[in-house]
């Protein structure tokens, strides 16, 4: 099966190895987390706080005032939320180097109902000052999110989604891509940009397979980093094309739609059509992971319905 | 209380009251009364050794100090001019545009290693700071911090509390203001957190009952753990009064945050001279 926690903690280890100065905390989340391999080859360098996500924050900023580079792992809403004024207060405003990694964003836990469900971390954690949100896609993004968020001296947020699925390890080819360390544009054509991220990038590759066959030529913005600073080359990608849809694993009225629609209106690109596919505020009942891709229309058959016939499944 | 100050604690303690109330007079703003509750706390600390000044310097030899109680921020201030860490004219420019001597200290003073503002932040700062020396092998460097009694509801604080206890770190010292009273009244009557002692001990620490407004018995008792004589994490509660040395002042929860007038100002300066 695949595990991307492996990737992780494989990264955490390569980075300590051959530069130092890692420190990993964790929230009684060692195990969740897959971050055994680390805490055993560097006990000193491990911290385990138990329950207290607050405390992890400051703990973490603590060892980031002296020198050290902090990655804190926790299940998403419980570190975002129940420490967010340590990670805006203390960590963002003072700019520490602390990476909060999100474990199990987006729809992942959906069988555990809403307390657990991520689907409005990118809203709370772009506009921090001096954060970058980092959306990896793949396996090797995710080892670029890590290798960047440690050689940042500023804070980063790494949001994580269903650490099992396989499409973080699929290859995204063959459309021809340009690709940097913030995103990678898969080009099939001008008729639809798809902006998306995490591993719903995948499902726009298929879409876009899918709409091929039907005439329309669709390229894929996969998103690795955001922050506002990437604003105006996001724009000028963007500026290419007459029709956009953001796909993501999020609620579609806080998350990289309307992120993106902001900046498209001030940069008074109106010409370009919007659609948005992604977790609309209507709250799905518990249900499995597969279910709730399928209730929010986020699967790639539902995308190409989407683009074809403009339908809705919310 | 009885004090069991020295006169040349006591006048000390005076010019750094003065201080305080000509700041927050001249600047416009600041927490007075929390500020004068804790002078001889944050004296004590840093002059418990005139040749260990604490700083913010990335330097192992150096110790570190967080104010996690903001509002004495102004005692800071008062406390520095004192030793001569800063000058007269750079505390008439408290609150002043461009000024570093801002409401709450930041860490970019030399003398702050966090910055201030919101409660309940510090301890887990000190249990980052300490880890990170530890697992170099540094493990004889100093961290204090100031915390108020009323900043204890914080639950943040008590998962601090229990996580410095749980990794033995014992070069940590918490003094706590122990003033009995914060914004909207009594501590008994907001939210009740005594008996500190008993809560503290039963979290594995060492607990030292001081007076607070005593430098010679803070003092002692700061050098007391400097001597690394308890393999603990250090706690003193720190008896003191909230708004303390001006007649005016005590106990009055006006004071909380009020710029004084001229009249007042003067009144406080008459007292303390």
């Amino acid at each position: 099966m695949t595990d991307i926690r492996k990737n992780i903690v494989d990264s955490l280890v390569t980075l300590n190895e051959e530069n130092g100065n890692v420190y990993v905390v964790v929230v009684d989340s060692k195990t969740s987390s897959g971050l055994s391999h680390f805490a055993d080859r560097f006990p000193n360098n491990f911290i385990e706080l138990g329950v207290a996500e607050q405390n992890s924050i400051g703990v973490g900023a603590g060892i980031a005032n002296e020198g050290g580079k902090v990655f804190i792992f926790g299940i998403s809403t419980f570190l975002l939320y129940r420490a967010y004024e340590q990670i805006r207060s203390v960590v963002a405003y003072n700019n520490y180097s602390v990476t909060v990694v999100g474990m199990y964003s987006g729809l992942f836990y959906s069988d555990q109902g809403f307390t657990h469900r991520q689907v409005d971390d990118i809203s709370a954690v772009a506009g921090l000052p001096n954060f970058s949100v980092y959306t990896p896609y793949t396996e090797e993004r995710v080892n670029i999110a890590f290798k960047d968020a440690y050689k940042s001296n500023s804070p980063s947020y790494i949001r994580i989604e269903n650490v099992f699925s396989e499409r973080y390890s699929r290859t995204l080819e063959p459309y021809p891509s340009i690709s940097n360390n913030i995103y990678t544009l898969y080009s099939g054509g001008n008729d639809i940009l798809f902006i998306s991220y995490g591993i719903s990038v995948s499902r726009c590759i298929e879409a876009s397979h899918e709409l091929s066959l039907s005439g329309l030529n669709c390229s894929t913005l996969a998103l690795n980093k955001i922050n506002q600073e990437l604003r105006d080359e996001y724009i000028s990608i963007v500026n290419k094309y007459k029709k956009v849809v953001f796909v993501e694993e999020h609620l579609v009225h806080c998350g990289i739609g309307a992120i993106f629609s902001q900046w498209m209106a001030t940069c008074k690109l109106n010409y370009i059509e919007c659609e948005f596919v992604g977790v609309s505020e209507d709250y799905a009942e518990n249900m499995s992971y597969e279910q709730a891709i399928l209730f929010y229309g986020i699967s790639p058959k539902q995308i190409v319905d989407k683009v074809l016939t403009g339908e809705s499944y919310e | 209380m009885k004090y069991k100050t020295s006169t040349h604690d006591k006048q000390t303690a005076n010019r750094i009251r003065k201080s305080i109330f000509s700041a927050c007079f001249n600047g416009g703003g600041g927490h007075i009364a929390s500020s004068l509750s804790m002078v001889e706390i944050i004296y004590s600390v840093f002059a418990h050794n005139k040749t260990d000044l604490i700083g913010n310097s990335l330097d192992f030899k150096k110790d570190r100090f967080l104010l996690s109680s903001c509002q004495g921020a102004l005692a800071l201030y008062s406390v520095m001019l004192e030793l001569g860490e800063i000058t007269d004219s750079e505390l008439k420019n408290f609150l002043s545009l461009k000024s570093n001597l801002t409401m709450f200290p930041t860490k970019e003073l030399a003398y702050s290693d966090m910055t201030s503002g919101s409660l309940g932040h510090a301890l887990s700062l000190a249990i980052g700071m300490s880890l990170f020396h530890k697992s170099k092998g540094e493990t004889y460097r100093n961290i204090y911090v100031v915390m108020g009694d009323g900043e204890l509801n914080e639950g943040s604080n008590w998962e601090a509390i229990m996580a410095v206890s749980h990794f033995g770190l014992s070069n940590i010292c918490l003094v706590v203001n122990n003033n009995g009273v914060q914004i909207d009244g009594a501590n008994s009557d907001v939210m009740n957190i005594s008996p500190l002692s008993e809560k503290f001990s039963s979290f594995g620490w060492n607990v030292n009952d001081v007076d607070g407004h005593s430098i010679d018995e803070l003092q002692k008792t700061i050098t007391n753990f400097t001597n690394k004589n308890s393999n603990k994490p250090t706690v003193l509660l720190a008896k003191t009064i909230k708004g303390n040395g001006v007649s005016f002042t005590v106990n009055e929860p006006s004071w909380h945050y009020k710029v004084p007038t001229e009249i007042e100002h003067q009144l406080a300066i008459k007292e303390l001279s």
